[in-house]
């Protein structure tokens, strides 16, 4: 009795949640007219840019969560155990060239890695990989080259840089956690994975979708909070002070990560922005934004966060930052 | 777990789920509808944009149906890893669940928003339509096979890091070369000038030209051409749109034209201006439109020399239904 009255509700949930969204696509603003609601213009812009941010990566969230659940439905095992490279150090290069193959911002290549790690890929890999396809990607230096052009070292920088910190990277991450499991797994699936139960042969397009689906569900959460919190920062965010708020090199470095942090721009675009920052801040530091920005930003480590355990996100975290600031300040004497 | 009382509530989530991804088919639906679409991503990303479309539709319909059958629980039983049963308290759920709706009810309910001056204040405005090294940068705009000559290029740099290091060599050594190209910025310090053969195809087209037209297509060609080689197109008269921008420190005299320049989605715009002195400028509002036809001058702002208008004619202009202008590569 009490079990059909909550179903009912429930029904009653969806339905209503349907009804408003159609009301609101037939009717535009009137409904806002005609309850006398008025927003701030600066909420209007933050709005705007939160759901272009969006619009901007659900292609590649879908993306990459389809890639997830064709290699969960279609790779066994097996067959990705027999393709990966056997040597611990040594496949670690071959993993950053295959982030250079894959032609796919952050927000796509988590749930592929992470999908190939539950497949059997060792973490050392999939971090790798992680964090080179986003900077080693054929779009990312198209559109780095064109921000560019008049002093394509950067270009140059960034590509090397990226490569050879992903392995880096990969390497502190191995000599830290080894062969762990560092995934995030619930109490079902721990369960599930220990009865090793066949399942029955079933429709395997159907699968991929539910699969799609429900991961989209899982990872969304995290990059919807993250779109949001960036695109209130992208309005409010006063950029041309910035770089009055130091004089060192170490200052402007950290400043130009920690914007690359909150801004969580894709890496396709990233450099445009960079570029419009040369006349505030030296090479060396734009080159930390077009370095840091792909690897690691708020969209991104909440999007860690939804796959891996917190503390192997945390030390990720700690490992990026700390990298990069310091080979970025190398690099910087270097140029002088 | 009780297996009826699982089924229900998977049918529940599943039905929920169903409705917030069409949802968003909706969302993408109505702009693409009403072709508000640009307002949020730079045509170049459309295609991704419909392919996202086509994909909530399809799953969203997918579950809307597949809620409605009986024997849920057991046909998406697998071991995928994939959080198929929502755990959490019911305000946890609720409260990812409204993260999914707000975005959707945010989007078709709200007013879209152009950005504008107070946007374009934090981000600081580039003058001379340069990216990098102020005159010195492009656009961002090339010919089509240029681009793609480059990116074969790139990738093989990928692959070999030595590369990388002669090439940066040779970068070096044409930079010498270029010293002797006339620059029109003041302290050059660094960068190299080397890749002036795009413009000097542009500056061909242009140069031969008495009167300018400044068009949504041609918008960063044309200023960077202008600001890079100023000296050559000084005293020609040039028409261009754009919204009104005040700086903090400019007299009454001065205001910006100002157009957002966005390369994938809005987050990423960047402001680019004209300088247009006058004394008739005083009577436009910040952030109206105007279209201006004036004649070329120079003029320095913060010790870079850049492009000035001293206008002929200012007419007052609606909003274009296209404010921002893109970069084609």
């Amino acid at each position: 009795m009490i079990s059909s009255i909550t179903n009912g509700m429930k029904d009653l949930i969806g339905i209503v949640t349907f009804f408003v969204f159609i009301t609101l696509f037939l009717f535009n603003t009137q409904l806002l007219d005609y309850f006398g609601i008025f927003i701030a213009n600066q909420w209007l812009h933050v709005n705007a840019i939160f759901i272009s941010i969006l619009l901007e990566a659900f292609p590649f969230v879908l993306l990459g969560v389809f890639v997830s659940a064709l290699i969960q439905s279609f790779v066994s095992e097996d067959t990705l155990q027999r393709v990966l490279p056997k040597h611990a150090y040594l496949g670690l290069i071959p993993a950053a060239l295959l982030g250079a193959i894959f032609p796919v911002c952050e927000c796509a290549i988590i749930p592929v890695v992470r999908r190939l790690i539950k497949k059997g890929m060792p973490l050392q890999f999939g971090v790798v990989l992680m964090m080179s396809a986003p900077i080693l990607n054929p779009i990312v230096a198209a559109s780095t080259y064109y921000a560019f052009q008049q002093d394509l070292t950067m270009l140059y920088l960034r590509m090397s840089l990226g490569f050879i910190l992903s392995i880096i990277i990969g390497f502190i991450m191995f000599q830290l956690f080894g062969k762990t499991n560092q995934l995030r797994w619930t109490k079902e699936e721990l369960t599930g994975a220990s009865s090793i139960q066949r399942s029955k042969k079933r429709n395997k397009w159907k699968q991929t979708f539910y699969h799609a689906s429900d991961e989209f569900f899982d990872m969304g959460k995290y990059l919807i909070f993250g779109a949001f919190l960036a695109s209130i920062v992208n309005v409010f965010l006063d950029r041309t002070m910035l770089a009055s708020l130091t004089s060192n090199e170490a200052g402007s470095t950290a400043i130009m990560m920690g914007l690359a942090f909150i801004l969580s721009l894709c890496s396709e675009a990233d450099a445009f922005v960079a570029s419009s920052f040369s006349n505030q801040f030296s090479s060396a530091s734009l080159l930390a934004f077009l370095v840091f920005g792909p690897m690691l930003d708020l969209k991104n480590v909440l999007l860690y966060l939804a796959y891996f355990k917190t503390k192997f996100v945390l030390i990720l975290t700690i490992t990026i930052t700390t990298a990069t600031f310091c080979s970025v300040l190398l690099v910087h004497i270097f140029l002088q | 777990m009780n297996s009826r009382k699982s089924t229900v509530s998977l049918q529940f989530h599943m039905f929920l789920r169903g409705i917030i991804l069409i949802g968003f088919f909706l969302l993408i639906l109505k702009f693409v509808v009403n072709e508000t679409i640009h307002l949020y991503i730079a045509p170049k990303m459309l295609p991704f944009v419909y392919f996202a479309g086509g994909c909530f539709f399809i799953i969203g319909v997918f579950q809307f149906f597949k809620s409605m059958s009986s024997n849920l629980a057991e046909d998406i039983e697998c071991n995928c890893g994939v959080d198929h049963y929502m755990k959490g308290s019911f305000i946890g759920k609720t409260i990812i669940y409204l993260l999914f709706i707000l975005p959707i009810i945010f989007g078709l309910g709200f007013p879209q928003s152009i950005i504008d001056s107070s946007v374009a204040a934090n981000k600081g405005i580039q003058y001379g339509g340069g990216l990098y090294n102020y005159n010195q940068k492009n656009s961002a705009t090339m010919l089509e096979n240029q681009k793609y000559s480059s990116t074969i290029d790139m990738n093989e740099h990928v692959d070999d890091l030595e590369e990388y290091l002669v090439e940066t060599d040779q970068q070096d050594a044409s930079k010498d070369m270029a010293e002797d190209i006339p620059t029109p910025l003041p302290d050059t310090t660094t960068g190299e000038y080397n890749i002036y053969s795009v413009y000097d195809e542009f500056l061909a087209e242009y140069s031969e030209m008495d009167h300018i037209e400044v068009t949504d297509e041609n918008y960063l060609d044309v200023i960077s051409v202008i600001n890079i080689y100023l000296d050559k197109f000084v005293g020609k008269t040039l028409t261009m749109k754009g919204f009104v921008y005040r700086e903090p420190d400019f007299n009454e005299q001065q205001i910006v034209v100002a157009r957002f320049a966005m390369n994938c989605c809005v987050a990423d715009a960047s402001v680019f201006g004209t300088i247009v002195e006058s004394d008739q400028v005083q009577s436009y509002e910040t952030d109206s439109w105007i279209e201006v036809t004036g004649t070329i001058n120079e003029t320095s702002y913060k010790g870079q020399k850049v492009m000035r208008l001293s206008p002929d004619q200012i007419v007052k202009i609606d909003t274009p239904k296209d404010p921002y202008v893109y970069p084609y590569y």
